[in-house]
């Protein structure tokens, strides 16, 4: 489980490098998050465009990695395939993350 | 893990793994990878391989108490418009002997707040019908069907 980070028009973009986000690897996902996220910035944007799968523990991990942040700060999605999109919809996780089509149009905002 | 063909057109995967979250990822990823190019293989956008991965994790987690070395056993029969799994295995039977419910968590709360778990069941519920739950002789058993049909052709879940 790898994440990568860069910015674009400023802002702190997060990339998963990995094709499933799930119980296997929910675990390492968190640690990494813990790695990459600092205190200082207002918004992360964590780019899952190459996650064709999620599970339940792989939401876990992104809401546990939301809420490492401090308070007001946020962690914001981008590049969601549908199996993905579909299993925030449906937990309703959708209304607790700013979701937005792509990496390119998140750091446009 | 083995494969067949069925006279009628339905494809059966069986397999056995280990209670771990590595081996339940391996499993999923052989039977994706046996699924390709199969006539009968699901629609890309089906929801059978969530289900399947919550089933196991949960399996994993609370039969086995997250123990390595607990046998799982999975029997997976793709027919056109339905899938239907069978779950075997010998740990923990489930509390009070019946399948969860699976109401979905609160998530209007606070960030610090947020539930980290207890989606899997409202997933499984969710996207599966006819789900049965035996505990018998030490051995906990399993069935749900998923609707293969491709959208649009959904009939009403019965």
């Amino acid at each position: 489980m790898q994440l990568t980070t860069h910015l674009q028009d400023g802002v702190d973009i997060i990339t998963v490098d990995a094709t499933r986000i799930d119980a296997a690897v929910a675990i390492q996902f968190k640690d990494r998050m813990r790695e990459v996220l600092g205190t200082d910035k207002p918004r992360y944007v964590l780019d899952l465009h190459q996650v064709e799968f999620i599970d339940s523990s792989g939401l876990g991990a992104i809401v546990a990695g939301m809420k490492l942040l401090p308070k007001g700060r946020k962690l914001e999605l981008a590049g969601l395939r549908p199996a993905v999109d579909k299993v925030f919809r449906m937990t309703r996780m959708d209304s607790i993350f700013a979701i937005h089509p792509s990496v390119e149009a998140a750091a446009s905002i | 893990m083995q494969a067949e063909r069925l006279d009628d057109g339905a494809f059966l995967i069986s397999c056995r793994m280990d209670s771990t979250p590595d081996d339940v990822q391996s499993s999923l990823l052989d039977i994706n990878t046996l699924l390709q190019g199969e006539e009968i293989a699901p629609p890309p956008d089906s929801t059978w391989e969530l289900v399947v991965a919550e089933v196991l994790n949960n399996i994993v987690e609370h039969a086995y108490q997250d123990r390595a070395g607990g046998d799982i056993l999975l029997r997976l029969r793709f027919g056109h418009e339905r899938l239907t799994v069978e779950f075997t295995d010998f740990g923990l039977p489930m509390p009070s002997g019946v399948a969860p419910d699976g109401a979905l968590a609160n998530v209007d709360v606070p960030v610090e707040e947020l539930p980290e778990g207890g989606f899997g069941w409202f997933l499984i519920r969710s996207l599966s019908e006819d789900l049965t739950y035996c505990h018998d002789g030490g051995r906990n058993l399993l069935t749900l069907a998923i609707s293969l049909a491709p959208k649009g052709a959904h009939g009403t879940s019965s």
